[in-house]
């Protein structure tokens, strides 16, 4: 199993520097002088050469990748060029919060909406198909941004109840968690509910029935492992798109994770901090498509015996 | 006697079999009475889009600003009050549908395009092109996608264009992965391999014998994508990087009123409501489209 | 008589089993009547649709509601009234009294337990072993199967159909059941795997003095494996008898037709006869006997009125107008007319 996950991250690596490589190249060739942007009324053709030879700007196109690759590898993301302070030390500075806000809200939309999948496919005609029904007509057409206000302007400014920003409690995490997890409810409660439905009709449930085990039993050893499949698959895209709803969760809620960093640094048009985030965000998602694919191998032996060896399959 | 039997086959053919068809889909869209509450909700809008000048001048209304008139609550004259610069909300809200329809039946429509491009070459050669389009898909797939279009909003600057393309490009990579796979499903049926047989050209076999019969689920992925692009712009200008004060985009107002919510939520929660409608009757018809057009994608 | 109903291990009585669906109601079981005596094999034979899984499930008392209804009946099982059961009750009966093997073998086993614990499942809830003793005690089953021990851990995946079959067996043997009911074990098997599959059953019959409840539509497993038989048609029972009541003196039109659709080695230029039309449609029977429309002997009363029960001797009966009056049998086995023009 080892051997596999080590293959995997292995294969990530090219995967990553091609990320690195198309990022790079768009902020590369986007249209706009940084030097005028640094120097503002200074700006004087030596002085921006000066400045272009400081930050490393003025080496040729593959040079400067490869030297950004080089730094990478060596943990260094380069320089804020507009606070000269290290991407480093902004990333290792956000990257927790956004993880503590991700944590929180996958764990969040996986306890909401699994059961009521299961729920809503074990009793069709039930209150918890409503639920799913309203989940994915609310959770999906809402803008989370608008639901976050909404819920600051009820919550915090009205009832006083909750903070409106900041990660000081555990209470502070409360609606960052349910913004961000609102929109993916409806996907994961469906998904878990129609693949459920698919394996509660497939013969080895009828095959279980028939050695007597009990319904709960049924549902929660025989159904449910089959049916995890896709929600786990689900859940792995989702924790993806999380990161990049941190983006707007982060900037609302006044967090300073990753995804504000990039929101700022874009606005700012601090290159380098734009391209620290979204490397590390991209190295983010590729690690959780392989924790996923270790789940799968977990669930399934089928899969597993892929991974492991092959294919091994006795006549 | 012959040539009369032959028509009237005709006949009954166009009649019970095609029109048959659209008036049983038809039938079950209209049964499903979420789908028509979409359908309602998008006429309101389409209304809204189209006579939004008549309605309120976009110049003199929607963007002039009154200082005498600031921060109005709600009122017989301002349905939506008015502005912290005295602009009726309701005249921006009105014109903000123009730009976010725009903006995201743009957005969705130039993704289709790429993705239909991308999707159906891999999905119609596959071997070694198909690998080398999927890998770059899988690269762009490592990069959520909000995050994807604000690469790309970063990269060319904001502007009603680049909002489109960055929103397009980071619609491509489901959707391409989408039409690969029905691709692929239809390019081994027999009469795909029968107009190749008769030495039809592949540019001509795609679009006519493969992404015709892709066209339902195809539709009814752009509906979704639609809904999901209207919200993404509202996101991005929210988040300043896209459409910018002083356009009337729903996102962007929010954000601006974001400082007085407080004394005056309802500055942020009409331009909210109307992203919301306009995200769900994109949803509820793309559901109802589904269930129509495809049973056995019903969930 | 007393004597009699202790030796019954089960008895179906006028079981009436309906679907109701949206748009229409399937009439599935219209009036069963099985009596299995302990000890035998009993072979229930039609075609497909004519309700011999709706009767097995019915047997389990897993028919799925609330599409499923139970119209009418009793089933008795070693004196216990099956359908009166609340779910406890039958979860306890399942697999322990009685036990299934379905068709399929490649989809009836879960994917992701492996070969053991599915085994031993039934071990821990019915013989309330803890989870070591039954894992050991599959194994050994496995080795009784002829299926090696080590394999135990293995996961369904790993082994062939036929193996797969064999697991099958072992998991419903596992809790030693009086009846086990066999839906189709062979159909989906290659016909080598077939004979073996077969004989393992032969065996365990033999060991385990298990009564065997077989479903097929192949009448060279039931020729090989059965001592009675039941025709359905329909969601009814149209015959009933021993081996040779059925095989040397068929009664009804029916199982007539389908021996005359079968090939047969010894008469290869014999004509296949096919039964004309199709299958009923259960969703809307004709009145009376529901094989008229397809029948060759139909007289006036076919239409309008079900035939009884006719007890043509003592352990053969056939719900046919034709033996109303009289004991001769008046069909003509295609292959008895062809063997007189061979000869």
């Amino acid at each position: 199993m080892w051997k596999f996950v080590v293959k995997r991250l292995l294969l990530t690596i090219p995967i990553i520097i091609a990320v690195i490589f198309v990022v790079f190249t768009l902020l590369h060739f986007a249209p706009g002088d940084i030097t005028m942007q640094l120097l503002g009324t200074k700006w004087t053709p030596e002085a921006a050469e000066t400045l272009r030879h400081e930050l490393g700007i003025d080496q040729p196109f593959m040079t400067q990748f490869i030297n950004y690759i080089k730094g990478i590898v060596q943990g260094n993301f380069g320089i804020s060029y507009i606070s000269r302070e290290s991407v480093t030390n902004m990333l290792a500075v956000s990257m927790p919060n956004t993880i503590y806000i991700l944590i929180t809200s996958v764990v969040l939309s996986i306890v909401i909406s699994i059961p009521i999948g299961i729920l809503a496919a074990l009793k069709p005609n039930s209150v918890f198909s409503g639920i799913t029904t309203a989940f994915s007509l609310i959770g999906v057409s809402a803008p989370s941004f608008w639901i976050g206000l909404l819920l600051i302007l009820l919550l915090s400014l009205r009832l006083k109840w909750l903070p409106a920003s900041g990660l000081e409690s555990f209470s502070a995490l409360i609606m960052p968690s349910v913004v961000m997890s609102l929109s993916h409810l409806a996907a994961l409660s469906r998904t878990t509910r129609s693949s459920m439905i698919e394996s509660l009709r497939m013969d080895y449930i009828r095959t279980a029935r028939a050695k007597g085990v009990k319904k709960k039993d049924i549902v929660l050893k025989h159904a449910l492992r089959n049916a995890l499949m896709p929600t786990v698959s689900l859940v792995g895209f989702i924790i993806g798109e999380m990161i990049g709803g941190a983006t707007v969760v982060e900037t609302i809620f006044g967090i300073s994770g990753m995804g504000r960093l990039l929101v700022e640094s874009v606005n700012k048009r601090d290159i380098n901090v734009v391209l620290g985030c979204v490397t590390m965000m991209a190295i983010c998602v590729a690690v959780i498509s392989i924790v996923t694919d270790v789940a799968f191998a977990y669930l399934d032996p089928r899969i597993k015996a892929q991974y492991v060896s092959g294919g091994k399959s006795n006549g | 006697m012959a040539e009369v039997k032959r028509v009237n086959k005709r006949a009954f053919l166009r009649e019970h079999r095609k029109d048959g068809k659209a008036l049983e889909m038809v039938r079950i869209f209209s049964s499903n009475y979420l789908a028509m509450i979409g359908l309602v909700i998008f006429l309101i809008i389409l209304i809204a889009v189209i006579f939004a000048n008549v309605i309120a001048d976009y110049n003199s209304i929607a963007i002039a600003t009154h200082p005498a008139d600031r921060l109005l609550p709600p009122s017989a004259e301002h349905w939506f009050g008015t502005d912290d610069l005295g602009r009726d909300v309701f005249a921006r809200v009105l014109h903000g549908s123009r730009i976010s329809l725009r903006i995201s039946v743009g957005a969705g429509f130039l993704g289709l395009f790429i993705a239909g491009t991308i999707g159906s070459v891999a999905g119609f050669y596959g071997g070694v092109v198909d690998n080398i389009l999927m890998r770059v898909i899988d690269v762009l797939a490592c990069v959520p996608c909000i995050v994807l279009a604000i690469a790309m909003v970063a990269a060319f600057g904001a502007s009603e264009f680049n909002l489109i393309l960055a929103i397009a490009v980071s619609t491509t990579v489901g959707l391409s992965r989408t039409v690969r796979t029905a691709v692929m499903s239809v390019r081994n049926m027999e009469y795909v391999e029968a107009a190749r047989a008769i030495g039809q050209s592949t540019w001509k076999i795609i679009p006519r014998h493969i992404l015709i019969n892709c066209i339902a689920p195809i539709i009814v992925h752009l509906t979704i994508i639609i809904a999901c692009n209207i919200l993404t712009t509202a996101e991005l200008s929210f988040l300043g990087l896209g459409i910018s004060a002083p356009t009337p985009e729903w996102g962007c107002m929010i954000a601006m009123a974001r400082t007085n919510m407080r004394s005056y939520p309802y500055l942020v929660i009409a331009p909210g409501v109307a992203i919301f409608l306009s995200a769900i009757s994109f949803n509820l018809i793309g559901d109802g489209l589904r269930d129509a057009l495809d049973p056995k994608l019903k969930r | 008589m007393k004597n009699h109903d202790q030796e019954l291990l089960l008895n179906i009585e006028n079981l009436h089993i309906h679907f109701v669906l949206k748009k229409e109601t399937v009439k599935a079981l219209n009036g069963v009547d099985i009596k299995v005596a302990r000890g035998k094999t009993i072979g229930l034979v039609g075609e497909t649709g004519a309700g011999k899984t709706t009767t097995a499930l019915a047997i389990m008392n897993m028919i799925q509601k609330p599409q499923g209804r139970i119209i009418d009946g009793k089933i008795t099982l070693d004196g216990i009234d099956i359908l009166s059961k609340n779910r406890m009750e039958i979860e306890s009966i399942r697999g322990n009294l009685v036990s299934m093997i379905f068709q399929d073998p490649m989809s009836s086993l879960n994917p992701v337990l492996n070969v053991g614990e599915q085994i031993a499942e039934g071990l821990v809830l019915h013989k309330h072993m803890d989870r070591k003793e039954a894992l050991v005690e599959a194994g050994e089953l496995l080795e009784k199967i002829g299926i090696p021990r080590s394999r135990a851990c293995d996961y369904p995946h790993q082994f062939s159909g036929g193996m797969r079959q064999r697991v099958l067996i072992a998991m419903g043997l596992a809790c030693n059941p009086k009846l086990l009911i066999a839906d189709e074990p062979t159909t989906a098997l290659d016909v080598t795997i077939q004979a073996q599959v077969l004989q393992l059953m032969r065996e365990l019959k033999a060991n385990f003095n298990t009564t065997i409840f077989m479903i097929t539509h192949d009448f060279g497993i039931v020729a090989e494996m059965c001592d009675e038989v039941y025709v359905m048609y329909a969601g009814t029972v149209i015959e009933r008898g021993t081996l040779t009541d059925i095989f040397d003196h068929t009664r009804h039109p029916y199982t007539e037709g389908l021996f005359n659709s079968l090939p047969d080695i010894e008469h290869r230029n014999r004509e296949l006869i096919p039964i004309h039309g199709r299958t009923v449609d259960p969703t809307n029977l004709p009145a009376g006997c529901p094989f008229w429309p397809r029948c060759n002997y139909i007289c006036d009363k076919c239409r309008q009125d079900m035939p009884p029960e006719i007890l043509v001797s003592d352990t053969h009966g056939v719900k046919c107008w034709l033996y109303e009056n009289t004991s001769e049998n008046p069909l003509m086995r295609r292959d008895y007319v062809a063997e007189e023009n061979n000869d």
